[in-house]
């Protein structure tokens, strides 16, 4: 808002300016023809003390050099507004114009000068910038019609006024010491102007470092909180791996050795048999134990593929405790790491629920793509429950399957029945074929 | 939208820019590239000096053509019909409008303000620098007349020296000789207060001894004046000039107050009157001299010198000059001399101009009394070329200047009034004196 007021300042400087050297030129040329007309040229030239030596060709080149200088002006603006070393030479050019500009007019009007010094004000950045204003004001001081005429002969303006009758000639004087007057103003004005873009220049910087500072502050906080945020994600994950590889070979464990309890009186050789699978399970354990640990750092299954892994669960599981498992796969199981580990885990730990608080007998596992999503449904005989009480692995299988857009239920009717929606992402090798 | 505005604004202005320095340069070669270069001349066509002219263009054109033949590819254009009581207002005007002429016939009550006004040329490095002419050249008064303050603006055109008519006729059967070149104040009055005297015994006079004499001349052969040059100061206090009043003074009481014109010193009745070179040319020479009476004749000497004075009186001169804007100045300068210090040009101004010339070697040629014998009546065939050259070489120049008449009208009333009143000369003089230097400042 600041910047377009300093710009209308400007054009309305020059304006006056111009109006101002072109007043006098038209006046002169004008008056001239006008005092030949009367026929009072002779004591006309009895009156001054000097005349232009050529008024026309003065009327002319005033035009010309008026042109230069809005010429000059609109390059500034418009054309090579950031290259300061075109504008210093326009500059000059303007210097030299408002010198023959004065001379013409035998320094009638010298506040051209403060268009000069305004311009140096506003361009200019080099300390060379207070030399020019200063060479300026020293200038208008010494361009000053009355101490000049002092000096030398010069054609006085007000003599071409004092030829009309009253109301032109107030006329024509109120015009020239307003132009002057106005002139003055409008620098003034331009000045203040421009001290006060320099002060909202300071401000905005100000303002822009506090904010950055809050900015600053904020992100602080944000990285603190992310920071907590990563370690209780690391946490639940750590919890998550615990709770379902550990608890799921504890509790195979236990009942093994129930079982194991159960058979070392009347068949101690199945009771054997047993515990030697127990063993497998706890030694199992302890490599998934392994796994997890190392699975930890990278969020992965291991080198095994999905589907061979829910096998091998299956089969163990089933080794382990002698329940029914029936697992149904149609399609080819190929998602990325993150996925894969969600969807076994899920699997896994739904089997888990089912033999631990379901004591189900028979559970059937079917994994299936339908409409781009991968359904999951894990179904056992077990007792389900009136009120699920959501724990550990609910929550762990809601979040995994939450992590991937997807969406879980548990529902417990006739036995418990987990079942997840998973979407398929589409640069997953879904539909890549292999012959094996 | 912006952007390509001010474009278009920059390119009208390129194109405007472009188009002015096209024009400025196509009016320059228009200038310089014209197969001849013009010279302005500034002149008038009379009646100068109260005398009637037709032929004055004669001589501009001569002059004109002597220049061209010696400068070819030179022409000299000037305004003709311009009449002398407009001419003043018409340099004014091309002064104004930057229009100044090369060459040009200085008005003698506006050489100050030229000069003020830096319109004429400093003639001094020319003329010192030209071997064919300098301040010898010219009768002094016709120099000096064309310097202020010790610079030389102008020089003379042609002058107007003052003479006193005499009545031969008149003194002849009244018994007396015509005066000597060198009478003074006192054989003057001797005369006057003979000469002036009832014929008839009817108890008013028919014959008077002079008219036509002005209190200024008087001053000025009483070796006083009334202003300097530039009229910064005045005089009328000095001794001179109040001894000349006084003289003025015993002349009118002779003429008990009768007021004498031209038409009773034509009709014979005065024996002397003062009159100018370019009067007395139109008094003797065709055809004015046959509307006049034929049986008087006439002879001329110069004026009776006063106590601290010499026989001198006041010429007129009319100068030319240079502007000092011309672009021309060695080719106007020439011209200058063509008009002012060409003997053979000079020489017309007897032929064709209306006075006489200030060049030395013109007015001593022998060749005026020829062209004057030639315009005179045959009784008139008493052309006396060393008095004029005697009186051109004792004239003084009387400065005019802006203010000279007003001035001089006001003193014309002052003084006359203070003759025919006969009031204390000193004590009136004294009293003007403060007067005109207020009127002065």
């Amino acid at each position: 808002m600041n910047v377009s007021n300093l710009r209308q300042i400007k054009y309305l400087l020059l304006l006056i300016n111009i109006l101002a050297v072109m007043f006098i030129a038209i006046v002169i040329r004008n008056t001239t023809q006008y005092i030949c007309m009367l026929g009072a040229a002779s004591s006309f030239l009895f009156e001054v003390k000097a005349i232009p030596m050529n008024p026309n060709g003065n009327y002319f080149l005033v035009f010309a050099l008026s042109a230069v200088l809005l010429f000059n002006f609109l390059l500034r603006q418009f054309v090579i507004p950031s290259e300061t070393d075109k504008i210093t030479v326009t500059l000059l050019l303007d210097s030299a114009a408002t010198i023959l500009l004065m001379v013409f007019e035998d320094f009638n009007y010298n506040g051209i000068i403060l268009w000069i010094i305004a311009n140096f004000v506003y361009y200019v950045n080099s300390p060379k910038k207070f030399l020019a204003i200063g060479i300026g004001i020293a200038g208008y001081i010494f361009s000053n019609y009355g101490l000049l005429s002092i000096y030398t002969p010069l054609f006085s303006i007000e003599k071409y006024f004092v030829v009309y009758q009253s109301f032109t000639r107030t006329l024509l004087f109120i015009l020239y010491y307003s132009l002057s007057a106005l002139n003055l103003i409008v620098f003034i004005i331009f000045c203040i102007l421009v001290i006060q873009e320099q002060e909202g220049i300071i401000e905005e910087v100000n303002h822009l470092y506090s904010q950055l500072s809050d900015a600053n502050k904020e992100l602080k906080k944000l990285a603190d909180i992310k920071e907590k945020m990563g370690e209780t994600r690391e946490r639940n994950r750590i919890a998550r791996e615990i709770h379902d590889t550990i608890g799921h070979s504890l509790m195979s464990i236990s009942i093994g050795i129930d079982a194991a309890l159960t058979l070392i009186d009347n068949n101690p050789s199945q009771a054997k048999r047993q515990l030697q699978t127990v063993s497998t399970v706890a030694r199992e354990g302890i490599a998934d134990i392994r796994r997890s640990v190392s699975a930890l750092r990278p969020d992965t299954l291991g080198s095994h593929r999905l589907s061979q892994q829910i096998s091998h669960l299956v089969d163990k599981t089933v080794n382990a405790t002698g329940i029914v498992i029936h697992y149904t796969c149609e399609e080819k199981l190929e998602f990325e790491n993150d996925e894969e580990n969600a969807i076994f885990r899920v699997v896994q730990e739904s089997l888990t629920n089912a033999i631990k608080h379901g004591h189900a007998t028979v559970v059937d596992i079917t994994l299936e793509k339908k409409d781009g999503n991968l359904l999951i449904l894990v179904r056992d005989n077990g007792c389900g429950c009136q009120h699920m009480v959501p724990g550990f692995g609910t929550a762990h299988m809601k979040e995994r399957i939450e992590m991937l857009d997807g969406s879980i239920e548990f529902v417990s009717d006739d036995g418990f029945a987990v079942k997840a929606i998973i979407p398929i992402r589409v640069e997953g090798g879904n539909d890549k074929s292999i012959d094996s | 939208m912006k952007i390509k505005n001010s474009f278009l604004l920059v390119a009208v202005l390129v194109a405007s820019l472009l188009s002015i320095c096209l024009y400025a340069l196509l009016s320059y070669t228009r200038q310089t590239q014209g197969k001849d270069i013009v010279l302005e001349l500034g002149v008038f066509a009379g009646p100068y000096w109260d005398v009637t002219d037709e032929d004055y263009y004669k001589l501009v054109d001569k002059a004109i053509e002597k220049f061209e033949q010696n400068n070819p590819g030179v022409h000299v254009h000037y305004e003709s019909g311009v009449r002398m009581i407009d001419y003043s207002e018409w340099l004014s005007e091309r002064i104004l409008k930057g229009e100044t002429p090369d060459v040009m016939i200085i008005p003698s009550r506006d050489f100050n303000m030229l000069i003020s006004l830096k319109v004429l040329r400093n003639l001094g490095d020319l003329i010192s620098s030209d071997p064919e002419i300098n301040a010898g050249s010219f009768f002094p008064f016709g120099y000096s007349s064309g310097s202020m303050n010790g610079r030389q603006y102008a020089l003379p055109f042609e002058v107007n020296p003052k003479l006193m008519a005499v009545n031969k006729t008149l003194l002849q059967r009244e018994g007396y000789d015509v005066p000597s070149l060198d009478w003074k104040w006192n054989d003057f009055y001797d005369l006057c207060y003979h000469l002036t005297r009832d014929l008839d015994g009817d108890g008013q006079k028919d014959i008077f001894g002079v008219c036509n004499y002005k209190w200024t001349d008087a001053v000025y052969s009483n070796g006083a004046r009334l202003f300097d040059r530039d009229g910064s100061k005045a005089y009328f206090n000095d001794a001179g000039v109040i001894e000349a009043v006084k003289f003025m003074q015993r002349l009118n009481d002779l003429n008990n107050d009768i007021k004498l014109t031209k038409d009773d010193f034509d009709m014979g009745k005065v024996a002397f009157m003062p009159l100018t070179f370019a009067e007395y040319k139109t008094y003797t020479t065709y055809p004015y001299k046959i509307e006049k009476y034929m049986d008087l004749n006439w002879s001329f000497i110069t004026l009776p010198a006063g106590p601290s004075g010499d026989n001198v009186s006041v010429a007129d001169s009319l100068l030319m000059g240079i502007s000092s804007n011309s672009s021309h100045e060695q080719l106007a300068y020439r011209l200058l001399k063509t008009f002012t210090a060409d003997s053979e040009i000079q020489l017309d101004i007897y032929n064709y101009g209306h006075g006489a010339s200030a060049l030395k070697e013109a007015a001593s040629s022998p060749q005026v009394e020829k062209i004057m014998q030639d315009k005179m009546a045959e009784n008139d065939m008493n052309y006396d070329s060393n008095l004029i050259i005697q009186v051109l070489d004792n004239s003084m120049f009387c400065p005019v200047f802006s203010k000279y008449d007003e001035l001089m009208a006001l003193a014309n009333n002052t003084i006359e009034h203070i003759i025919s009143e006969d009031e204390n000369a000193e004590s009136s003089l004294r009293k003007f004196q403060r007067d005109i230097l207020k009127l002065i400042e």
